[in-house]
Order: C-alpha cells, then sequence, then structure tokens
C-alpha cells in the first residue's frame, strides 16, 4: 500500500536535514548563493527577522511568486513561514508545493489562543519551543520538527541556548521521575500525558530538535550542536553579514565539524564582519518574539 | 567496521539500524575515519550540501578509492545513490562517478509527493519491507554489468554493481532493520 502525508515521512524529511543549515533567504539570488554555498534547505521570507524587527509592522507569509521564483532557483528543499493560527496561509503554501512549513513567532501571529491543526496536512511543519511542555504542545498538534525559538533577528544566541538547555534539562529531569510522577508533571508544563509517557521513556524527544534564532557565528552554530541540535536554523546572521556567501560555508562547516575546534578555528578566520548584535534587555516587552506562541 | 559518512544527512538513523544488527558502526567525516572500515554507507540529505563538504575536505578522491576497492562493500541510500552514479540530471552536478547509471535528482516532486511503500528484493529474499521515498530520484539508464534488484510500480528503486549497492529510498527509517541485514549477510561476509 502506497502511502503520503505520513508522520514518518513527515520526520524522515528532518532526518535528511540533519547535520545541515537552513538558512533565510528573501530573493532567488540569496537563494542560489545559499545552495552554493551548502545550505541543507532555504527557508523563504519577506524580509529577515532583523529587518521586521526594525521595520515594525505586521509580518506575514512570503507572496507566492516569491516562494515560486525561490523554488525554480534551488535544487534543495525550500521551507516557508506562516503566522501562527493562520492555517489558510498554511493551506496556501501546501498547495504550491513547500516542502516544510515554519509555523513562526517571527510573524505576527493570526491567532492568540490556538496554533494551526497541523495533523490536517500532508507537508510538514517545524514549530518552535522555548521548553518541553511548549515542545510537545506542538508535536500533539502535528509538528514534525521542533526547534528552539531563541530570539529572532538579534545576532545573539543567547536565548536559543536557554531554550535547548530547558527543553534538554527537563528530557533528563523526567527520565527519573517515578511514574506516579508522570500525571502531574504532564499538568504541570501543559503537556499530553501520552508524550509525556513517551518522552519518560525515550529520554528524548519523538521528533528532530533543530536549533533557530539569533545564531551569526559557526561557533554559534556549533554551540548549538553541542547542546545537542541536530541541525540549525541561520536567519538574519547571514545576509546582514559582511560576506554572506563566506559566512554561510563556513557555518556549514562548522555545523559538520562541530566537535572539531581545530576546524573549527579555521573556518572561524577571515570572514568579514558579522551582523551587529542586539542585547535582549534592549528590546521593548512587546517586541520579544519568543513569547509568541501557546 | 561500517563507516557510515556524517558530513550530512541521515546518518544517524543508520547508524542505529546498524548497532540494532549488534555490528560495529561509526561515523567517517574526514578521509581518516576511513581507515578501519572495510564497508561504508552513504545516506540519504541534501546531495548538494555533502558534495561542498566532501571536496572541502578532501574526501572525494579517498571516498572514490574506496569505492573501487571491490573488497569493499558500500550501500547508498537517495543522495548516496546520487553521489555514487556516473551521471547526475536535473540538475547535472557533479559526483564520484563509480556507479555505471544516470540518475535525476527529486524526480517524485517536493515533499508532498514523498511516499512510503513495501518492497522487494527477490535477490535477498526479502518480502514487502517498509521503505521511505523522500524526495526521491530515479534512475533512469543503466550501464552493463549494473544489476537490478528492487523496482516499484514500474520504476527501477535499487541497483546493485560488483561491491556497490544503490537505492532511491531509505530502508533505514524503518523500525525493522530487516534491509540492512540482508545487505549485509549478501555482501559483507568480511565485515566484522
Amino acid at each position: 500500500m502506497k502511502e503520503v502525508g505520513t508522520l514518518k515521512l513527515k520526520t524522515g524529511l528532518a532526518e535528511m536535514l540533519k547535520g545541515g543549515v537552513i538558512m533565510d533567504v528573501v530573493t532567488a539570488d540569496q537563494a542560489k548563493i545559499a545552495e552554493d554555498s551548502g545550505a541543507a534547505a532555504v527557508m523563504a521570507l519577506e524580509r529577515v527577522p532583523a529587518d521586521i524587527r526594525a521595520q515594525g509592522g505586521v509580518a506575514r507569509m512570503s507572496p507566492p511568486e516569491l516562494i515560486d521564483a525561490i523554488k525554480a532557483a534551488v535544487s534543495i528543499p525550500v521551507m516557508a513561514k506562516v503566522r501562527i493560527g493562520h492555517f489558510v496561509e498554511a493551506q496556501i503554501l501546501e498547495s504550491i508545493g513547500i516542502d516544510y512549513i515554519d509555523e513562526s513567532e517571527v510573524l505576527t501571529p493570526a491567532d492568540e489562543t490556538n496554533h494551526i491543526w497541523k495533523m490536517d496536512f500532508k507537508t510538514p511543519f517545524v514549530c518552535g519551543a522555548k521548553n518541553l511542555g511548549e515542545a510537545l504542545r506542538r508535536i500533539s498538534e502535528g509538528a514534525a520538527m521542533i526547534r528552539t525559538k531563541g530570539e529572532p533577528g538579534t545576532g545573539n544566541v543567547v536565548e536559543a541556548v536557554r531554550h535547548m538547555r530547558s527543553v534538554t534539562s527537563e528530557i533528563k529531569k523526567l527520565t527519573v521521575m517515578g511514574r506516579e510522577e508522570l500525571m502531574t508533571y504532564s499538568k504541570e508544563i501543559g503537556a499530553p500525558f501520552e508524550l509525556v509517557r513517551w518522552v519518560h521513556e525515550n529520554g528524548k524527544l519523538p521528533v528532530p530538535n533543530f536549533a533557530a534564532g539569533g545564531l551569526a557565528t559557526p561557533a554559534d552554530a556549533a554551540l548549538m550542536m553541542q547542546l545537542g541540535a541536530e541541525a540549525v536554523f541561520v536567519g538574519s546572521g547571514i545576509f546582514k553579514s559582511g560576506d554572506a556567501s563566506r559566512r554561510a560555508a563556513a557555518i556549514v562547516k562548522a555545523t559538520t565539524h562541530y566537535n572539531n575546534p581545530a576546524i573549527l578555528a579555521e573556518v572561524s578566520k577571515n570572514l568579514g564582519e558579522a551582523m551587529v548584535g542586539i542585547n535582549i534587555s534592549d528590546i521593548p516587552a512587546a517586541q520579544i518574539m519568543a513569547d509568541r506562541g501557546w | 567496521m561500517i563507516g557510515v559518512l556524517a558530513v550530512q544527512g541521515g546518518f544517524q538513523a543508520h547508524l542505529k539500524t546498524i548497532q540494532k544488527l549488534g555490528v560495529a558502526a561509526r561515523e567517517v567525516r574526514l578521509a581518516e575515519d576511513l581507515d578501519a572500515c572495510s564497508a561504508l554507507i552513504l545516506p540519504g540529505g541534501e546531495s548538494t550540501t555533502m558534495l561542498k563538504l566532501l571536496k572541502a575536505f578532501n574526501l572525494m578522491d579517498p571516498l572514490r578509492q574506496f569505492c573501487l576497492n571491490g573488497d569493499n562493500q558500500v550501500l547508498a541510500t537517495c543522495a548516496g545513490a546520487i553521489l555514487l552514479a556516473q551521471k547526475v540530471v536535473h540538475p547535472e552536478q557533479e559526483s564520484l562517478g563509480v556507479l555505471p547509471v544516470t540518475i535525476e535528482r527529486n524526480a517524485y516532486g517536493c515533499q508532498r509527493e514523498s511516499f512510503e511503500a513495501p518492497i522487494s528484493v527477490p535477490a535477498w529474499q526479502l518480502v514487502d519491507q517498509p521503505v521511505y521515498f523522500i524526495r526521491a530520484p530515479k534512475f533512469l539508464a543503466l550501464g552493463p554489468g549494473v544489476e537490478v534488484i528492487s523496482s516499484y510500480e514500474g520504476d527501477i528503486t535499487g541497483v546493485s554493481y560488483r561491491n556497490l549497492t544503490a537505492v532511491t529510498y531509505h530502508p533505514e527509517l524503518a523500525e525493522d532493520p530487516g534491509f540492512h541485514q540482508a545487505w549485509l549477510q549478501h555482501n559483507t561476509q568480511k565485515v566484522g
């Protein structure tokens, strides 16, 4: 029996992206540069998070003609973002054949109570999470990949580190709990009991776990990999830097050789200027993207 | 020792499958990692990304030599098959060029068209093994000496040539390690 749109096929594509770098691009030219630098996939956007942050306004799904142009320019998978809860944007992306949908806090939320019921789609979804409860809520809605939220568009990796560490430490804590503690724990973190029990028994998330949000250097990518990420997303960090293609290629190499400091040192040389970062404490509370998501 | 090329892609799933079978396996990221290996798995992933990394870290020639040594068994899945092929189309790109076939990348379309289906490998007495076609390639033409080991709905999905086995699907995503077990049994008497 031939089957399509199964969870195994959705997480399977995420398996194939492991050890890779997914790069934010806003034009077909940037997509080509990303592919030529070794990106495992590109994320098609109207504006990178740094510009969304600087320019303000409502951030929405990219126009389909832009996504079509990017799809035509590259042979690697193309992802695109939809607003939290905006299932019609997701229907549009599925109909134009996007490979992965990111229900993303980078865009302005369309629903402040509910996320998309992702089980309805054949196209896989990735969602951001700050902690285990949030990750398991998204997985129960049908997300086939989880990523840290980090704080996008800042060039500051501190929030991605915080989110990766909280997910992994909550998983560790869960694995040593007694079975009688699982129900109360699942109530505390607001996650479905069956998934809490699965994580208790398996000691990992049931879907691949990637890093995103504020990565700007090869060392940032390797840091997230050493902290347990299985691949990395790099947004504004590449095309907001001095020499995009050189930096992109260096981050690709660093993600593969994340455990080899000699190679990390070599690829970190002569990259030109990194994007100017923002301290999280300088961002007004209303503009913190990581707090979007319920 | 079985090496699994680990520059990018689905290498963890292969390692887990091999470990389930109780056979020693290791990740291969640099040429020296091949020294201890008598078999190699080239996993799925993005072939363009892998090519960049293989070239940047001088792995193209060592891998080619490894594949040309008939004592070494090689299993390539999806993007791995693209790396082995002599000719790659859609779009054209470089490869190790050791397997005389023409292969088309992303031949079924985007992720929406990805599918799972049971396949059989009669030569290995393997019947209805669940496998996964994810943005899969297709073999378009086979050179002399290349044998078909599996097919699905009229398309050739698996081939063998000398010491090389290449399939367009992902057997490593199945819970059942039957495909890898059959590959080991039929090809790698010397692997330990």
